[in-house]
This record gives structure tokens, C-alpha cells and sequence, in this order.
């Protein structure tokens, strides 16, 4: 091979190199904008990679995880009989007041009985492992190894113990994201108790996401408890988010309840909101009732 | 040689390593220890692997792979997609073309510029999330993950060189 050629090959070499670059670097300006434009198409398509991957990624996460928590819980494993003493006289204790709350129960059921109340829908829920974060600052997501197969949809509640965590914002088949309440995105209508004063929990990186809009500011106090809303019939309603904390610069923040550090369960939420009728149903003509003289203006409410 | 006997077998199997190392970088980085904004940040491991591999044997890091492993990480992890890609493609071919001057001066300096291009990664994804109209981060907590980045490296780089005695400097055809 002459030495002409041989240079010959090196700049075919570094040409087609050069080209290859440029159309990685195009390829990846049109996919920033597809995120930025048509994120639905591409949370599918990234959805279906979580799927494929997910089962290969728990051979990496469950030895790590094993060391994490020996770490994390060297400090129970020590006192490990202390503990299971004071567990003991706990589970006496709770036994009593599991018979008492049966007790209740059958009286609260009684007496719904009596007043006819119409029980409100029910929610189930599924558990599922969170097996991976974002990692990065850039967005505050998380996934869950429950997906559509396990009749999780899209914008379903996230909560763990204690609080809401987040809502879920991809579903694979076996596989959701969720975006937590502190990423920058997250919106989730709220009411401050006591007075249902309703607001805006918007996340801004931080653990006590903002409440904005907030109704009758002045009679807040820190400590006051956040709940959802249940408006727009995404989250269902009365789930416990956060405490008020008032800020030296006079906004008020919510300090989440969900223990963030130690999210390795979460619930997710399937519910399904009450079918409201908000408008004449088209089954009876109106005008054919008006025409007969009989009609009841509450008809139609009293069939809700 | 064409270009079609640079591409044998013995690279080929390198490359194949190197991203399997990579997603098991990428895999180890999103493992939930810790979720939220009060943990620690989880180092660019990704970009180590990359860094690393891009200095020692920049004929079975091409472009095309860096560009897989990248887009791979931005769709599974939440980097702004085609961002976090882009960035790892073009530090890759910076560290590609600075290998010569980095493989006569020590590590210490290998460091630092590693440290530099986790850096410039970080910066080039925020200017990217900028221009889009998107809400970027805060900049400390990006800071905050590049310092654990360049933490990170020293333990890639001895894990590569006395466990996978990836070490050899001898200057390989790019």
C-alpha cells in the first residue's frame, strides 16, 4: 500500500468522522426540541426503554441497595432487643385498640345506614418498589415498578406513610415515573386546614415546596396542615401533603410530610372520581316534558 | 488499511465493553440512594466511564456509541433529552483530541480536567435548558454534583486501572 493511499484513507477516515459528528450534533438539537414540544410521544418511547431495561437494572440496585440499608440501619441491627421489647408492649397496646376502632366501625356503619349517606369512591391502591431516581438536579423523578398492567394510569397519586410523594407522569407496562412534588414542574391544587383555604403547591427544587395563590394569607399559621384538594379530579381529595412554615422573605412553603430520604415504597392511588352530572341528560327530551306541563326541575338532581 | 479493517473484531469487542461498563455506570447512578432534593447528588458516572475510556483508548470510543450511551442515560435518568447526549458526545471528542498532552503529564492534571469537562457538561446542559424556555435547576445544587463527579473519578480510574488493568497509554490509531 503506497503512502498516498494510506493518507488518502486517514482524511476518508476524518471526513466521515466530521460528518458523523455533525449529524449527532443535529440529531440531538431536534430531540431537545422534540422534549421541549411533543413530550407525550417521547415519554412513550421512553416508557418502553424503562420496560426493557428495568429487569437488568435490579441486578445492580438490590446489592447496592443490601449495603445502603446495612449502612443506614447499623444502628438497629445493635439494638435490635430493646427494640423488639418495646414492639411487644406496642402490639399489646394496639390490640386494644384494634378491637375499640372494630367496635367503632360497626357503630359508624350502623348509623350510615340509618342517614342513607352515599359512601364516597372507592380508592385502591398498588405498591410498588421505587427502583431508581433521576440521579441528577435537573428533574426530580423516580421510578416505580408498577405499571399499566397493574391498572396504574397516568396522574395517579403517589404517597408513601406519611404523605403525598408525587404523581405519575409516564407509565410503562410494568413500569410509572413519578415527578415528585419538589421538581420544578409540579403543580398540585391544595387546601390549608383548618378554613379549606385553597392554594397552589408549586415545587422549586427544595423540600417545602411554595404554596402560591394562596386564599386568606393572614390567617395562616405555621403549622397548619396542606392537603389536596381533589380539584380537577386528579389526586382524590383530603390527602395529607404538608405543614404550613412561613419563610423570612413572607412567602409561605409547605414542608413535606413524604420522608423523602427514605422512599423505598410508595403507594399509588387508583381513583376513580365521582361521575358527576352537571348538565340535562339527553336521554329525556326537554322540550317534550315542558310541552306536558310536568316538569320537576329537581329531577335531575335527585338522580345524581 | 481501509476504514472497513480499522473496524476488527479485537475494537470491536473494546467498544462493546465500554458501553457495557457505561450502563453499569449509568444503572449504579440512578439507584435510589436517596430521592429528592436534600440528598446527595449522585456523581456523573457516566461521564467518568467516558472520560476515562476517551483518554486511554479513543479508537473504540466512537462517536456513535458515546451518542448511544448518552441518549440512552437522558431517556431512562431525566436529563433534558439530547442534552445530556450532546454534552458527553462533545467532551468526548475534546478529551479524544487532549489525550497526547494528558498521557505525558500525571494524573493530578487528568483530574482537573475531568473535573473541568464535568464543568463544562453541566454548564453547556444549562445553557441548553436555558434557551429552551425551560425552568433550569439552581446552579449550586449543579455545582454540588460536579464536585461528586470529580470525587468520583480518582475511584473509576483505580477500579479501571488495577481491577481491569486498563491502563496501557500506547498511542492507538484514532
Amino acid at each position: 500500500m503506497s503512502i498516498k493511499a494510506a493518507q488518502d484513507d486517514k482524511t476518508l477516515a476524518r471526513t466521515v468522522h466530521r460528518i458523523l459528528l455533525g449529524v449527532v450534533i443535529v440529531v440531538c438539537l431536534i430531540l431537545l426540541v422534540l422534549w421541549r414540544t411533543d413530550n407525550p410521544r417521547l415519554e412513550r418511547v421512553r416508557m418502553s426503554l424503562i420496560d426493557t431495561v428495568a429487569p437488568s437494572m435490579n441486578w445492580v440496585n438490590d446489592p447496592l441497595d443490601f449495603a445502603w440499608n446495612m449502612a443506614r440501619d447499623y444502628r438497629n441491627f445493635v439494638d435490635v432487643y430493646e427494640q423488639n421489647r418495646t414492639l411487644r408492649r406496642e402490639i399489646q397496646s394496639l390490640r386494644l385498640w384494634r378491637e375499640r376502632a372494630r367496635l367503632l366501625e360497626e357503630e359508624n356503619a350502623q348509623l350510615r345506614a340509618l342517614n342513607n349517606v352515599r359512601l364516597a369512591t372507592r380508592t385502591t391502591f398498588v405498591t410498588g418498589d421505587v427502583f431508581a431516581d433521576s440521579g441528577g438536579p435537573f428533574l426530580q423523578s423516580a421510578l416505580v415498578n408498577v405499571g399499566r398492567l397493574d391498572g396504574i394510569d397516568d396522574g395517579a397519586a403517589a404517597v408513601d406513610g406519611q404523605g403525598l410523594v408525587g404523581r405519575v407522569v409516564g407509565v410503562g407496562d410494568r413500569a410509572a415515573r413519578l415527578l415528585l412534588l419538589t421538581d420544578f414542574s409540579s403543580r398540585v391544587p391544595v387546601v390549608v386546614q383548618p378554613g379549606a383555604r385553597r392554594a397552589v403547591l408549586s415545587g422549586d427544587g427544595t423540600l417545602a415546596p411554595k404554596l402560591e395563590f394562596l386564599d386568606g394569607a393572614d390567617r395562616i399559621k405555621p403549622g397548619d396542615l396542606v392537603e389536596t384538594s381533589g380539584e380537577g379530579s386528579v389526586f382524590p381529595p383530603d390527602l395529607p401533603v404538608g405543614r404550613v412554615v412561613s419563610t423570612p422573605g413572607g412567602t409561605w412553603r409547605a414542608a413535606l410530610l413524604a420522608d423523602y430520604d427514605r422512599l423505598e415504597f410508595v403507594r399509588l392511588l387508583r381513583y376513580r372520581p365521582d361521575t358527576q352530572i352537571d348538565d340535562p341528560g339527553g336521554l329525556v327530551q326537554r322540550d317534550e316534558l315542558e310541552e306536558d306541563g310536568d316538569l320537576d326541575p329537581g329531577a335531575n338532581t335527585a338522580s345524581n | 488499511m481501509t476504514l472497513w479493517e480499522q473496524i476488527d473484531g479485537a475494537r470491536f469487542s473494546r467498544m462493546m465493553f465500554m458501553l457495557i461498563l457505561g450502563v453499569l455506570a449509568l444503572y449504579i447512578e440512578m439507584a435510589p440512594l436517596g430521592i429528592g432534593p436534600g440528598a446527595h447528588p449522585s456523581p456523573d458516572l457516566v461521564l467518568c466511564v467516558v472520560a476515562y475510556w476517551a483518554i486511554r483508548r479513543p479508537g473504540s470510543t466512537p462517536v456513535l456509541a458515546v451518542f448511544v450511551l448518552g441518549l440512552m442515560r437522558d431517556l431512562i435518568s431525566d436529563v433534558p433529552v439530547g442534552a445530556g447526549a450532546l454534552s458527553l458526545v462533545l467532551a468526548a471528542e475534546v478529551l479524544k483530541r487532549w489525550r497526547r498532552t494528558l498521557a505525558r503529564s500525571g494524573f493530578l492534571r487528568e483530574w482537573i480536567v475531568v473535573f473541568g469537562a464535568a464543568l463544562a457538561t453541566t454548564a453547556f446542559q444549562w445553557l441548553l435548558v436555558m434557551i429552551t424556555l425551560a425552568q433550569p435547576p439552581f446552579l449550586d445544587q449543579l455545582l454540588n454534583q460536579c464536585l461528586y463527579t470529580a470525587m468520583a473519578y480518582p475511584v473509576v480510574a483505580m477500579l479501571f486501572r488495577w481491577v481491569l488493568r486498563i491502563s496501557s497509554r500506547k498511542p492507538e490509531p484514532a
